[in-house]
Formats: structure tokens, sequence, C-alpha cells
């Protein structure tokens, strides 16, 4: 018996040891994390969840979200409609979570499209002189105008679809994040290692690619989150002031619009999609300010 | 001063020569013909031409573009397309609401903000500075209209204290005015507040860790004494940064709030005018807000000197 279990016991641990040998330090990681850094996780698992809601939206015993059903209509929330019914007996629950699919994909669109850009273009701002006068400029005079007017402006002359919002957006928030990478560009330009390989003979294009873009990757990463969160709020309030993607999608911002007439008598229909919302954009903006404070272990002291 | 003034006002004009091309750019080149829309839906191609002839649409981008701009230096914004009033007169007459709105948020925000960012980093990371962090976050994850859903929800409809909606301009009852402008303007107000404590905290954090201030301590100066003469007042620079920088987030959020509480300002002056592309309207009100960001811009610089005496212009 004994024997059997010594037996099972040297299969086994082969496995174990590979098993922590190999996740070990995620573990150790994770338990830090823990500790250090709660919110991050918070934050991770409201992000994975609402992903989650995204992708099997369907099947999490939704009808068609674009259904009306005018005698059910404004129904309160219960076991037959979980949410609840709007204003023409749409369910409510469905509505919502088929609007997850909206709001995440406007928000990393814009969040990738935007850390893309503005590497590209804080470098050269940041490291060519020339450059930085002209683009520089430009930034200013955009981020000079109210972001959600020139959004809105953008998308209504050219119509809503997905593709158009996410443009629209990227449009009027990506100077910021030039401004990010250009100053640290700046300071990334007077390092030594830096003119060491200006000095040994490597080419510009080499420095900037190998010693001056990785120095940039971790605010970029933080301020990408924050931009991430800072689109979705902005596709909701284009969607609310009707200037979003066409109002047949089912998007969180569009369902708040319609149910603004009927906030005295049935709240669930603005407050269930409002408060899926500020979990959501609360849930990132938890990650960016735990990224920040890991990644950047100088401004983690001051604590922004 | 002097000196200072006019370069700082000399600076500026590329800044807004750019805004107004950008402006008139993406209104032109995004399509959606203006004509066609006064002209209706049946009407037929030579009425569209017309119209096109006489508002100069058919003349190339940039001879508009250069005509609009002579225009603009002569103070002349152009007429709307739509009412036929000059542009001017329409913005001055919604921006009283708007500008009041502005005021009212600021004024609900400073007092409130500025504080308790001391607060939090006097006391920074004990669980009264994790409280006013994480409302904070909350603050600026919240979409501005459903925060106004709440509040009316909540402040007009289950306790009746505040009208839902609407605006009555100060001149006409004062006491009415305050009445309906105040849940708009806290509806602002939250956002900002989340966004300026954050800012005062991190600033006076790193003030805190000077060594005048450990010296202002070792003197045995009061705690109060050592937080408002010495840092807050070294704090304060930056944070006038932050509240000149908000103006054009501010007027973004004013854009949403207008829209939520029914106020008849600038903000729903440029949402109605988008829909209807009333270019020369659009195209003023963008440029009223850029100057007006210019200006308090230059009201910040001046500032400055106002809190550290070694600044001079």
């Amino acid at each position: 018996m004994q024997e059997q279990m010594k037996n099972t016991l040297s299969v086994v641990q082969p496995v174990i040891d590979q098993v922590k040998k190999q996740w070990g330090p995620f573990l150790v990681k994770l338990e830090w994390t823990k500790r250090r850094h709660p919110m991050l996780l918070v934050g991770i698992g409201i992000l994975i969840l609402m992903a989650l809601f995204a992708i099997f939206a369907p099947y999490l015993w939704t009808i068609d979200p674009t259904a009306v059903d005018p005698p059910n209509r404004l129904k309160e929330p219960g076991s037959e409609w979980w949410f609840g019914t709007d204003f023409v007996g749409r369910d409510v629950w469905s509505r919502t979570i088929y609007g997850t699919r909206v709001s995440l994909a406007v928000g990393f669109a814009v969040g990738a499209l935007s850390a893309v850009t503005a590497a590209f273009f804080g470098l050269l701002a940041g490291y060519f002189n020339t450059f930085d006068l002209i683009i520089m400029r430009i930034m200013d005079a955009i981020m000079s105008i109210p972001h959600i007017l020139l959004a809105i402006a953008l998308v209504s002359m050219v119509g809503g679809s997905v593709p158009i919002v996410i443009f629209a957006i990227w449009f009027v928030t990506f100077p910021r994040a030039v401004r990010v990478v250009r100053s640290s560009v700046l300071s990334l330009r007077e390092e030594v290692y830096v003119e060491a390989a200006r000095a040994i003979g490597a080419k510009t294009p080499r420095i900037l690619w190998f010693h001056v873009l990785p120095g940039t990757i971790a605010p970029l990463m933080v301020t990408g989150t924050l931009i991430i969160a800072g689109s979705i709020l902005t596709e909701a309030i284009l969607s609310f002031l009707g200037a979003g993607i066409d109002p047949e999608t089912p998007a969180w911002g569009s369902m708040m619009a319609d149910g603004r007439r009927t906030i005295s008598q049935a709240m669930w229909v603005v407050g269930i999609p409002g408060g899926f919302l500020t979990l959501t954009v609360l849930g990132i903006n938890m990650i960016g300010d735990n990224l920040r404070d890991i990644l950047d272990p100088k401004l983690s002291r001051s604590g922004t | 001063m002097q000196r200072y003034l006019v370069q700082r006002i000399l600076s500026s004009i590329p800044v807004l020569f750019i805004l107004a091309v950008i402006v008139f750019a993406v209104l032109r080149v995004s399509g959606g013909d203006p004509a066609a829309i006064i002209a209706g839906k049946d009407a037929p191609q030579w009425q569209i031409e017309a119209i096109r002839n006489d508002l100069g649409l058919n003349k190339p981008v940039y001879y508009q573009l250069g005509v609009y701009l002579g225009d603009v230096l002569q103070g002349d914004l152009g007429e709307s397309i739509n009412s036929k009033k000059p542009v001017v007169t329409l913005i001055k007459e919604r921006i009283v609401p708007t500008l009041s709105l502005a005021i009212m948020t600021e004024i609900l925000t400073l007092p409130i903000s500025i504080p308790l960012g001391v607060l939090a980093a006097w006391k920074a990371n004990t669980w009264i500075d994790r409280g006013i962090l994480i409302f904070s976050t909350l603050g600026f994850s919240i979409p501005i209209f459903f925060l106004g859903f709440l509040l009316i929800k909540a402040f007009a409809l289950e306790l009746p204290w505040f009208p839902a909606a609407g605006y009555v301009p100060p001149e006409e009852h004062f006491g009415n005015f305050l009445h309906r402008i105040i849940l708009p303007s806290l509806c602002t107000a939250i956002l900002f507040w989340a966004f300026l404590v954050r800012m005062t905290r991190a600033t006076m954090i790193e003030v805190l860790r000077e060594d005048y201030i450990r010296t202002a301590r070792a003197k045995g100066l009061a705690e109060g004494g050592v937080l408002i003469t010495h840092a807050l007042k070294n704090a304060a620079l930056p944070i006038a940064t932050v509240v000149g920088w908000g103006i054009a987030e501010l007027f973004a959020g004013i854009v949403v709030t207008e829209q939520v509480f029914a106020i008849p300002g600038m903000g729903r002056l440029i949402v109605d005018s988008i829909v209807r592309r009333d270019y020369p309207v659009i195209q003023g009100c963008m440029l009223t807000i850029a100057v007006l960001q210019v200006i308090v811009n230059l009201l910040t610089d001046m500032s400055y000197a106002l809190f550290d005496p070694r600044i001079k212009y």
C-alpha cells in the first residue's frame, strides 16, 4: 500500500516540480501584486468579466437586442426580464450585454491606434527640433478644441459607423499621447547611452528604434490605458448626443439617451447601462493608475 | 510686462491660425452639402446649384478659406446658413448661460477640491488618502450625463429641491437663476473635482518632501502654517496651470451638461449647428472657444507672478 503511494508520488513529483518551475515566478509575482496593488487585480478582473460578456454575448441567455415588444414595455426587473424592458419593450439585459461589444471595441482600437501613432510622432517631435515646431503646433491646435465637439463634428459629417467613430475619437485624443512620448524622448536623447551609441557611429533610425523607443514604452502603456478608459466614455457621450454609431446597434450611450424620457418611472433603463459603463471605465482606470505606480517608481512616490 | 504680453499674444496667433485651418478643412473635406440641406430633400439640381453659388461654395476651397480668414480678421464671423443671423449675434446670445455655468462650476470646484487634495497629501498613504483617491477615480470614471441623470433623479424627482431642467437669465430673476444653475454646475464640478484633487495631492506630496518644509517644522511652526504658507503657496503654480488648461475640457463637459439639463448655451448651439451642417456657426463657435482658451492661458501665466514673487514679466 505504502509502496504503491510512494510509486504514485514518484510519478507525480516531477510534474509538480515542473509546474512550480514554470509557474513559480508568476505565482510569486501574483502574490506580490495582490499585496501591493490589490486594485490592479480588481481592475483586471472587471475587464476580463466585460470581455467575456462581449465575446459570449449570444450565449448569455440573451434575446435579439433590437427586438421590440410594445405590450411588454417598461417592465420592472424581475425573473422574466432580468434588467427590465425599455419604452418599446426591448430587453435591457440583452442590450446591455451586447453593448459591451461596441464599448470595448472602440476603447481598445483607439488605445492601440493612439499608442502607435503617438510613438511615431512623439519620436519625430522629441528627437528632431525641426519636426518639433510643426508637429507640436498642430497638436496644440487640436487640443485647444474641446475634444467632444471635434469628435461630434467629424462623426456627423461622415456618418456614424464604428470605424468612423474610432477614427474621430483617435483624432481628438492622440495629441495628448504625443505630448507624453515627446517629453520622455526629450530627456532620453540626452542620456549617456544614447550619446555612446551616437559616438560609435550608430545610424539615427537604429538609435531611435533600439535606444530611445524602449524608454517610451512604460509611459506610453500608462497613457494608452487611460486613453482606453477615456475613449469608452467619449463613445458613450457621442452615442448619447446622437452623433455616435447608428442607433440600431445596441450601445450604452444610446440606451441611456432612449431612457432619459422615462427616467421618472423607469430608472433602470438608464441606471443599468450607466452602471456597466461606470464599472468598466473604473476598472480600466484602476489598471492604469496601478500600472503607473509599478512601471514608474519615481512617479509612484508622488502617487499621482 | 507689456513686452511679455505682446510676445504672448503674437505667439498665440499661429496656433489660432492652424486651428482655423483645421476646423475649416475638417468641415469642408468631410462632405455633407449644406446647400442640399437648405434646399430640402426633393429640390431640383439647379436650385441647389443656385444656393451653392449664393454661398460661394463653388469657389475652390483655398479661396473660400482665404475669404473666411480675411473676414475673421475684421471681426466678421459670417452669417448662419439656417437663421440668416450674423454668427457674432448668435454667439453673444448663447455665451452667457455657458459662461455662468463655467464660473459656477469653478466656484463649486476650487474651495472643495484644493483642501481635499491638501488633506490627502498631508495624510498620504493612510485610509483618508485612499478614500479620497478612490472617490476621485470614481469621479472621472462616471460618464457626465449619467451623473446628470442621477442628480436629476435624486434632487429633482425624489427630493423636489431643484428644478429638473431649464435656464433663467440672471438679469431676469437672480434667485431663480441660481436655483436652476446649481444642479448642472454640480454635475460638471464633480468631474473637475476628481481631476483637481489628484493634481493638488501629487504636487503637495512633492513639495512636502522639500528641505524648507523640514526647516519650518523644525523651528516649531504649527502644522497648519506649514501646510498653507509654506507648502500650498509653492504648490500653487502647477495647480493654477491645471485649472487653466482644463478650460477646453470644461467646455466639453458643459456641452453634455447643457444637453442633459436643457440649457440654451453655446454647447447646444454647436451640437444643433453640427446636425444642420451650419458651417459658419460651427467655425465661429470653435474659434471663440479657442480664443477663450488662449486668454485663460495668458491669465494663468500672469497669475504665476502673484504666487511666486521671483517671477516677473
